[in-house]
């Protein structure tokens, strides 16, 4: 069997190549990682929230409206504000609490803050909101979907990094062990040129090399896994700031069953497959030389 | 009674043009021991390479055993190549193992032996050349005819019918030149059949063996 050379300069390029892998591995699976918590935290809120002005103050019009409009099962939460209540959150939100004189003076009308359901298509929810907004009791609605659509565009963002990132580090990744594999092949000519000449077959040769690169993408799995962790727990805070700015919960990107299969599956076979493509190539170079 | 090689109407001409021979038509016996000779240039490697499948003859029928190793797909060449030994005059040994592991290369490339039953046949082996009790050597301590007789003990380990030695003494002095030549003599004996590329008439006259002379692009056998 062939044996490769055991040198300090075999050790660290070996070396470089696990920490690039990993690197590439942990990289991605964390924009990934992200992606998704905030995909689920996306379609959490992918109802949208409405807020509804009812046209009278008695707290039995808001009941009877509550009943009503849960009935048809399109409503997650539901928050009603009295006229008195609502003034009060709205002076603070203008920064007016203190100053009762300015806060008597808004005219804020009972308020309802609820959200759609997470499942409801934004039509169905533009409809359902142009027939509450004909109704008698309700002298207002609105849609608000800002905090949606940019929730939607850092996710989308996200995605398409996540994309590109993954293309790039794979094209990369693929790049350094071929171009490590290519090199030791040189090197090694003359003892591939004597397998041959006593017989070797393309498997007897590449055999040590596709055994050699699946083993530096297990270690590189299981440096990029641990990457990953150290990487989800470094983001948390960054994520409750996220959480803050969005007014979405984020859910912290914590490694799962799935993102540690693909990494403990796929850095072995895309190192095992991009040499043996390598050398397979590179073994037809030398036969037709 | 049929014999182990057959080369009928093989001629080998290299992209421009360039002529080794034409129409050799020569067959070897089993256990024969033929010279393959020439002046340098003459085609002698070309020759040997084709009858080992390293290169494809333009034209023409190269049966071993039978088998037209001219129409082998590249995929069956290795097993072809595993049932022949193959000498060179640089005896191309792996500096990364030890002696008796350089010989072991041709037992697992062959594959099928069990651990201690490749032991045994690369000591039998390396005793056949006269290197007993040296296997764990290195092969940058051994000297320019223990190189050359470990290469034997490689090419003859798997036991092939046909050996095909290409300038083997071309390194050695004169002395060792006839050790080889005698190590080859003894193999020949044990029903071997040998092809051994040289072009020094000395060598050859002291080892009088039937001839094939490479001479204007033709092949003439002299017994």
């Amino acid at each position: 069997m062939l044996r490769h050379a055991t040198g300090n300069s075999r050790g660290f390029a070996d070396g470089v190549i696990v920490v690039v892998i990993a690197f590439a591995l942990a990289l991605p699976s964390m924009l990934w990682l992200l992606q998704g918590a905030l995909g689920t935290a996306v379609a959490s809120r992918s109802g949208g929230v409405v807020v509804l002005f009812l046209a009278d103050d008695k707290p039995g019009t808001a009941t009877h409206l509550e009943q009503e409009l849960r009935s048809g099962g399109q409503i997650a939460e539901w928050e009603y504000l009295s006229a008195a209540q609502a003034r009060s959150s709205f002076a603070q939100y203008l920064g007016i609490g203190e100053d009762t004189v300015a806060m008597n003076e808004l005219a804020v009308p009972p308020t309802v803050t609820l959200r759609l359901q997470a499942e409801i298509e934004p039509n169905v929810g533009e409809q359902l909101v142009a027939r509450w907004r004909e109704r008698s009791d309700i002298s207002e609605a609105w849609w608000n979907r800002d905090d949606l659509q940019r929730s939607q565009i850092l996710y989308r963002t996200l995605r398409r990094l996540g994309y590109l990132l993954t293309l790039v580090l794979l094209g990369a990744g693929i790049a350094i062990i071929g171009g490590s594999v290519a090199g030791r092949m040189a090197q090694e000519r003359p003892a591939i040129t004597v397998m041959t000449l006593l017989g070797a077959s393309d498997f007897f040769i590449m055999r040590p090399y596709v055994v050699h690169a699946m083993l530096l993408g297990l270690i590189s799995a299981a440096i990029g896994a641990l990457l990953v962790s150290l990487g989800a727990g470094a983001l948390e805070p960054s994520l409750v700031s996220l959480e803050a700015v969005l007014g979405v919960p984020i859910a912290p990107p914590r490694p799962d069953s799935h993102t540690l299969s693909v990494i403990f599956v796929g850095a072995p076979l895309i190192a095992a497959g991009t040499t043996y493509a390598v050398v397979l190539r590179q073994l037809r170079s030398m036969r037709s030389a | 009674m049929d014999n182990l090689l057959t080369l009928t109407n093989v001629c080998k001409r290299y992209p421009p043009g360039t002529r080794v021979f034409k129409n050799v038509n020569v067959g070897l016996g089993e256990g024969d021991f033929v010279w393959l000779t020439g002046r340098s240039g003459a085609g002698k490697s070309t020759l040997l390479k084709l009858i080992a499948g390293i290169e494809r003859p333009s034209q023409g029928q190269i049966l071993v055993n039978g088998r037209d190793i001219t129409a082998l797909h590249p995929s069956e060449m290795p097993g072809y190549r595993q049932h022949l030994g193959l000498i060179f005059q640089d005896p191309m040994l792996l500096m990364d193992r030890s002696v008796a592991d350089n010989v072991m290369l041709s037992l697992n490339i062959r594959g099928g032996l069990r651990a201690a039953e490749k032991k045994r046949r690369v000591e039998r082996a390396l005793s056949r050349v006269g290197l007993d009790g040296r296997g764990d050597s290195h092969p940058s301590h051994l000297s320019g005819g223990e190189a050359a007789r470990v290469a034997i003990a490689r090419a003859l380990v798997a036991g092939p019918r046909l050996v095909l030695a290409d300038e083997p003494t071309g390194n050695l002095d004169a002395d060792l030149a006839h050790d080889i030549l005698g190590l080859f003599r003894q193999i020949n004996d044990f029903g071997v059949s040998l092809i051994v590329a040289s072009h020094d008439e000395s060598l050859i006259s002291a080892y009088p063996a039937p001839r094939w002379s490479l001479q204007d692009h033709s092949v003439i056998v002299e017994a």
